[in-house]
């Protein structure tokens, strides 16, 4: 198998809590480890607090692991500088599409700046290719020039994609990225990954709770239950033949299950 | 009539309907903005509109009531009183206009490198907004006309120092609470460095609460320069300023009404306008929003 992309090695995050005055330490995650092969979607599932948040902010850089490390193309992740390095390969969706975006930014603008930052293309190609952007992630170029307050949510999802892929990344991690979509939208917006994922080669780490999300994208699955990663395999195995308790009880959790005739909107709009 | 016959009406009403409601602003802003207009041009034309110098002291007309001659009436020295509030008003406008500006340029600055400054400065910058707050500007004042003479730049001066803390306070406040929102993460993961997410992303949120503050910013100053000039720590006599003919005017204020009241009103018409430009810019801005958001 090639060398992965990039790797978490024995991460464990704890947090200090403030409980009835008292301060109660709360370990998110225990020695986690996990990696992401050049081409390959990822998907961690599991329950809210069961710490796959946690473990994607990690790997990007916005909180720090108490112990264990990042690796990039096998080498270490330490300094600020690497980190810059490795975010210009490695970006971020976010879950909540109305905060992500600045509110006093116009789409434009907020797209070209990671053109701008990382000193890629000229200052007068860089709205050409925040159209051709626009355009790849299935918006209106005239979208430049609205502010984020007059799109809906699928539009500013979109818009998110759009300006994690400007600097051209690698490897993209999606934080719940279709959570907060109507179901319609969500079908929209994932199919658009997919093909965007296709057409650009990229890596992807999804993060979802919704295991019918998974199926339908990622080659391999981790399932995190309360900071430790309990179950990890090929989609198809995983969910043929789960092995762990609470794998199966996540399965079992799916509406609809043993229902296949009657299947529910996103189903459907996932074919 | 029929439904369809109404609406060209209805239409033709919309485009119609005032200018103030069109571009969204509302009565207090325009009303406020017409008020201080009025009063900038007064204190700026006064050399063109004061009848008389108003220095030129006039022993035979001693504290005259107003009158056609003298609108304002006259002082204790015989000097126009009209003339002596419209060329007041430059020195306290002046003062109180750039005091604001110092107070806050340097308390947005202070504000914003609180919350996305280096490391070591933020606690700095925490104490000494705690001591300017703790500190009453009154003592700050007397020590510091008391150590050096009492000028226009020591009046600035002393206006901005009594003002930054506040508006970095403001400042700091809603640049904290913008700081934990995820598009400033956003910014951060796509590489953007402090200064860039302070100038781009969350400077131009703090705009609009910051054009509010100004208003009621100067406002307070106004009535802080009159308050040191009345207090005899301000722009020395001769030279005349709202709160120093108002101090001149206090010992006949029984019997020579109009030498306390023009000033005084002089100074209330000045902040009445300036606090109803704040109100109306904040209700301004939030219908922007609502109107933004809809469409």
């Amino acid at each position: 198998m090639s060398k992965p992309m990039i790797e978490a090695c024995g991460i464990d995050k704890t947090f200090t809590l403030r409980r009835d005055g008292r301060l109660v330490e709360h370990r998110a995650l225990k020695t986690v480890s996990a990696d992401l092969h050049e081409g390959e979607i990822l998907g961690i599932v599991g329950e809210s607090g069961s710490g796959k948040t946690t473990l994607s902010r990690i790997m990007i850089g916005i909180d720090t692991a108490s112990k264990g490390e990042i690796l990039f193309h096998g080498d270490r992740v330490a300094t600020r500088r690497e980190w810059r390095d490795l975010r210009r390969h490695v970006q971020y969706v976010f879950q909540d599409p109305f905060t992500a975006l600045c509110p006093t930014m116009r789409i434009g603008k907020a797209l070209a700046e990671p053109l701008a930052i990382h000193g890629i293309g000229s200052r007068e190609e860089r709205p050409a290719r925040v159209a051709r952007m626009l355009e790849m992630v299935g918006l209106h170029p005239d979208m430049a020039g609205r502010l984020p307050s007059q799109l809906s949510g699928g539009q500013r999802q979109r818009v998110n994609l759009a300006r994690a892929l400007m600097s051209e990344p690698k490897v993209l991690i999606c934080d719940e990225i279709v959570s907060g979509l109507d179901v319609s939208v969500q079908a929209q917006v994932l199919a658009l990954l997919l093909d965007l994922q296709k057409r650009l080669g990229l890596s992807l780490i999804f993060i979802s709770h919704d295991l019918r999300v998974i199926r339908y994208l990622c080659d391999r699955v981790l399932v995190m239950y309360l900071g430790e990663i309990v179950e990890q395999g090929r989609t198809d195995e995983v969910f043929a033949a789960p092995k762990h308790d609470y794998t199966r009880r996540l399965l079992a959790a799916i509406p609809d299950r043993d229902r296949p005739a009657h299947h529910s909107p996103i189903d459907e709009a996932l074919k | 009539m029929t439904m369809a016959a109404h609406s060209p009406d209805l239409d033709e009403g919309e485009a119609r309907a005032g200018f103030l409601a069109r571009h969204e602003l509302p009565v207090s802003l325009v009303a406020g903005g017409i008020l201080l207009a009025l009063i900038l041009a007064a204190v700026v034309l006064a050399p063109a509109l004061a009848p008389a110098d108003p220095n030129a002291v006039d022993l035979k007309v001693i504290r005259r009531p107003p009158s056609a001659e003298h609108l304002f009436g006259t002082d204790a020295i015989g000097r126009d009183l009209f003339s002596r509030v419209l060329y007041g008003g430059q020195v306290s406008l002046l003062v109180a206009g750039a005091g604001m500006i110092g107070s806050l340029t340097f308390g947005a600055v202070m504000g914003m490198l609180r919350a996305f400054g280096p490391w070591f400065l933020r606690p700095v910058v925490d104490r000494m907004i705690d001591i300017q707050l703790a500190f009453p500007y009154v003592l700050l004042a007397i020590a510091i006309t008391s150590a050096v003479k009492p000028s226009v730049p020591v009046l600035i001066l002393l206006m901005v120092l009594a003002g930054w803390a506040g508006v970095a306070r403001v400042v700091r406040a809603i640049a904290l609470q913008e700081r934990a929102k995820d598009y400033v993460k956003a910014a951060e993961i796509l590489g953007a460095s402090g200064l860039r997410i302070s100038l781009f992303h969350v400077f131009p949120g703090v705009l609009p609460g910051l054009m509010v503050l100004a208003a009621m910013q100067t406002a307070a100053m106004i009535v802080f320069e009159a308050t040191l000039s009345f207090l005899g720590m301000g722009i020395q006599p001769p030279t005349a300023s709202w709160g120093g003919i108002m101090l001149e005017g206090k010992d006949y204020i029984t019997s020579s009404w109009w030498l306390t009241t023009f000033p005084g009103l002089a100074i209330l018409m000045t902040s009445l306008s300036l606090v109803l430009i704040g109100d109306g810019m904040e209700a301004r801005s939030e219908r922007l929003r609502a109107k933004e958001t809809e469409a």
